[in-house]
């Protein structure tokens, strides 16, 4: 029981990080779009429980909320009212696939060269400031003063993004 | 804990097919999930960088990203229902009638 414990303290990291790779990788490769958004889910929850095992219990809550509660079922209700093309199935790519897969590659080298050649430091061990309280606790006391004015900003900016949407998706006047 | 330089690595690799779905997918509706792959892999940087550096204010910003992420989703699957309603396909090269 103690090795299993300390195996998963250690590794569920890392299982969790391999496992959100090949979900991400299912939402880039899947032929069938439902199957994209199944793995657009999975990968949310994985990325959630990744958000756990950092310290930010609030925010993975929000994760599954907003992710895994609101966006996926947008998702979902678009791709069933926008009926797949029959077309579909016989060209799923571009035609710069090869170009752009060298690309991201490059990007991906490039950045990891910088990641290991800066001195980050050690992880540390325990965290007081982003616990204190619970997670919740110290995350609202941070947002409603420090930052208090980046939200209401983002209040209209989702204020402005119901009205677009409306806007966009309304009938356009009959008169 | 694991150090910060792996989790920088995984959410880059995240943050690539994010931007490789976006590149070679001519499905709008894959692309905007893409988007939501790439909208992740920056989070998952603020959420490491707020446990690194035991402070705030990367959970308080990994909420607005999520608050943007939403309206943008909202926003760009008016936009795909527009479209096909309009062209009757949401297929990416099939809209190109800016082209000269």
């Amino acid at each position: 029981m103690e090795a299993l414990v300390s195996f998963f303290s250690n590794y569920m990291l890392y299982i969790l990080m391999g496992v959100t790779i090949l979900t991400a990788v299912g939402v880039v490769y899947s032929k069938n779009a439902v199957h994209s958004v199944v793995a657009l889910l999975l990968t949310m929850i994985l990325v959630a429980g990744i958000y756990l095992m950092l310290d930010a219990e609030f925010i993975a809550a929000v994760q599954l909320l907003v992710y895994a509660g609101g966006i996926i079922v947008l998702f979902v209700f678009m791709l069933l009212l926008v009926a797949l093309h029959k077309d579909e199935a016989l060209r799923l790519f571009n035609t710069y696939t090869l170009i752009s897969l060298g690309l991201v590659a490059f990007l991906v080298i490039m950045l990891a060269v910088v990641f290991f050649g800066t001195p980050f430091g050690p992880a540390p061990a325990t965290v007081t400031n982003i616990v204190k309280g619970g997670s919740t606790e110290a995350v609202a006391g941070t947002l409603y003063s420090a930052y208090i004015l980046p939200f209401e900003i983002a209040s209209i900016l989702l204020l402005v993004a119901m009205v677009g949407a409306i806007v966009l998706t309304k009938e356009r006047g009959k008169s | 804990m694991i150090p910060v330089t792996h989790m920088l690595i995984f959410s880059m690799i995240l943050f690539g097919i994010g931007v490789t779905g976006v590149l070679i997918r001519r499905n709008a509706l894959i692309m905007l999930m893409s988007l939501e792959l790439m909208m992740n892999a920056a989070n998952i940087n603020l959420i490491v960088f707020a446990r690194q550096l035991d402070s705030l204010a990367g959970q308080v910003f990994a909420i607005f990203v999520m608050c943007v992420a939403a309206s943008e989703v909202a926003i760009g699957l008016a936009i795909v229902a527009a479209l096909f309603k309009n062209k009757e396909t949401i297929q990416i090269d099939h809209l190109n009638d800016l082209k000269g």
